[in-house]
């Protein structure tokens, strides 16, 4: 090791900074133990700097210096925890208003009915009622309950008073109501019924019982093919005093 | 009553660090009154970021360094500094005399007060000994380079406030920091 590499080393070579690799240190010592000019200067360095570090760092501490400390630290503590607390508070209060508010609102808005909005009812009533055919049944069928059905064409239209899914043996069934109450009243319900649901084979020996029954209460039964669809059958549970459906149906093409 | 883990660490930092941190506080600004607050703050935000400190083992350092910052923040306001220039140092004044006159405190800080910032405290963290000059220059976000070379620079000042100068430096000049490099 040459003197302008050890005087450049010896910056590092400090007792307890231990900042040179022990290798470097060992060569760096014995390049003072041959050099007198090196060793010189590096004792004089570090007598200087322990001189001077001494002096640095000798500063007398202020009575109960510690204790002070400790305690301003507590009573951070303290505040800090205080602080915690209040901004705790405060979110409670908050979400105690917050909660009493919706509860106010439930109970004064949110429980009452709703207010009456006459104009949807009646454009409900008469986009399902008005100018009634087959192919606005089978539409109106299809929109709200996804269901395909063929509605009886034999019936007049202009009598359809009423139509809605029911349910029969657990299945939904289409029905249709048609009324006429001109002089005489005659009323029947249809019920539209396909092979998918039921065995339609003995329908009408399976109703044989079931329609004398009904003759004692007035009421009459009977069960109707479909033209347009073969799968498909009508029940046809009416009331009229002629024992006729034919004030309800089309008038049959002549010739037929 | 039992006190939390981050209180007992806090309290621990106190007990092993608090009496290097006045020290250094001191060296700083020179002023008792100053120091105690500066050492109070290092601690109150040491309690207030505890969990900032990842490595135990690193307590000291993070302390210097929040009471450095906790520092220079007060030094921003302080307009009555008055500090000497350091552009033109570089000398030695050698050889040493055989006895070292004892320091005066008052002219060492008188010394260390003259010194910019930026050269009082690499010279402060390196007469604390446990600082390396890694650790110097991390604390300043420096290259261990510009340490040195402060350091050399701010010796020779105190060198000059606070030794004699020989009669025979006197008679043959001083000699360069850098001769025989």
């Amino acid at each position: 090791m040459d003197c302008k590499t050890a005087r450049l080393l010896l910056d590092f070579h400090r007792p307890r900074s231990g900042e040179l690799p022990p290798e470097e240190a060992a060569e760096l010592e014995r390049h003072l133990g041959a050099c007198p000019e090196c060793d010189a200067s590096a004792r004089a360095e570090r007598r200087l700097d322990d001189h001077f570090g001494r002096a640095v760092r000798e500063v007398p501490l202020p009575d109960r210096l510690r204790e002070r400390l400790l305690a301003r630290l507590k009573e951070q503590r303290g505040a800090a925890l205080r602080s915690k607390l209040a901004w705790t508070a405060r979110g409670v209060a908050v979400a105690a208003a917050l909660l009493l508010g919706v509860f106010l609102w439930w109970h004064y808005v949110g429980s009452k009915p709703p207010r009456l909005d006459p104009w949807g009812l009646i454009d409900k009533d008469f986009a399902k009622y008005d100018s009634p055919s087959p192919e606005k049944v089978e539409n109106w069928f299809l929109t709200h309950h996804k269901i395909a059905m063929v509605a009886p064409r034999q019936f007049l239209y202009a009598h359809l008073v009423d139509f809605d899914l029911t349910t029969f043996e657990g299945k939904p069934v289409p029905k249709l109501v048609f009324q006429r109450d001109e002089g005489v009243f005659i009323r029947a319900r249809v019920y539209v019924l396909t092979g998918d649901q039921f065995d339609l084979s003995a329908i009408r020996a399976a109703l044989t019982d079931a329609a004398a029954d009904l003759e004692s209460v007035g009421r009459k039964l009977t069960v109707e093919d479909s033209p347009e669809a073969p799968n498909t059958k009508y029940l046809i549970i009416y009331e009229s005093p002629g024992e006729s459906l034919a004030p309800l149906k089309a008038p049959p093409p002549p010739g037929a | 009553m039992r006190t939390s883990g981050r209180q007992r660490t806090v309290e621990q930092l106190v007990e092993e660090h608090y009496a290097a941190l006045y020290r250094y506080a001191y060296r700083l600004t020179g002023l008792c009154a100053d120091a105690e607050d500066l050492t109070q703050d290092t601690f109150l935000k040491a309690q207030a970021h505890l969990g900032q400190l990842r490595d135990p083992g690193r307590a000291k350092p993070w302390l210097f360094s929040i009471l450095r910052n906790a520092y220079l923040h007060r030094a921003r306001s302080d307009k009555q500094e008055r500090r000497v220039s350091l552009d033109e140092v570089g000398d030695l004044p050698e050889p040493l005399p055989e006895a070292l006159p004892a320091v005066d405190p008052e002219r060492l800080q008188e010394a260390l007060n003259e010194l910019p910032e930026v050269f009082r405290t690499p010279i402060i963290l390196y007469y604390f000994e446990d600082f390396s000059y890694r650790d110097i220059a991390d604390q300043m976000d420096l290259p261990i380079g510009t340490v040195m070379s402060r350091l050399a620079r701010a010796k020779v000042h105190l060198r000059g406030r606070l030794l004699p100068v020989a009669p025979e430096v006197l008679a043959d000049g001083p000699r360069r920091a850098t001769d025989g490099l």
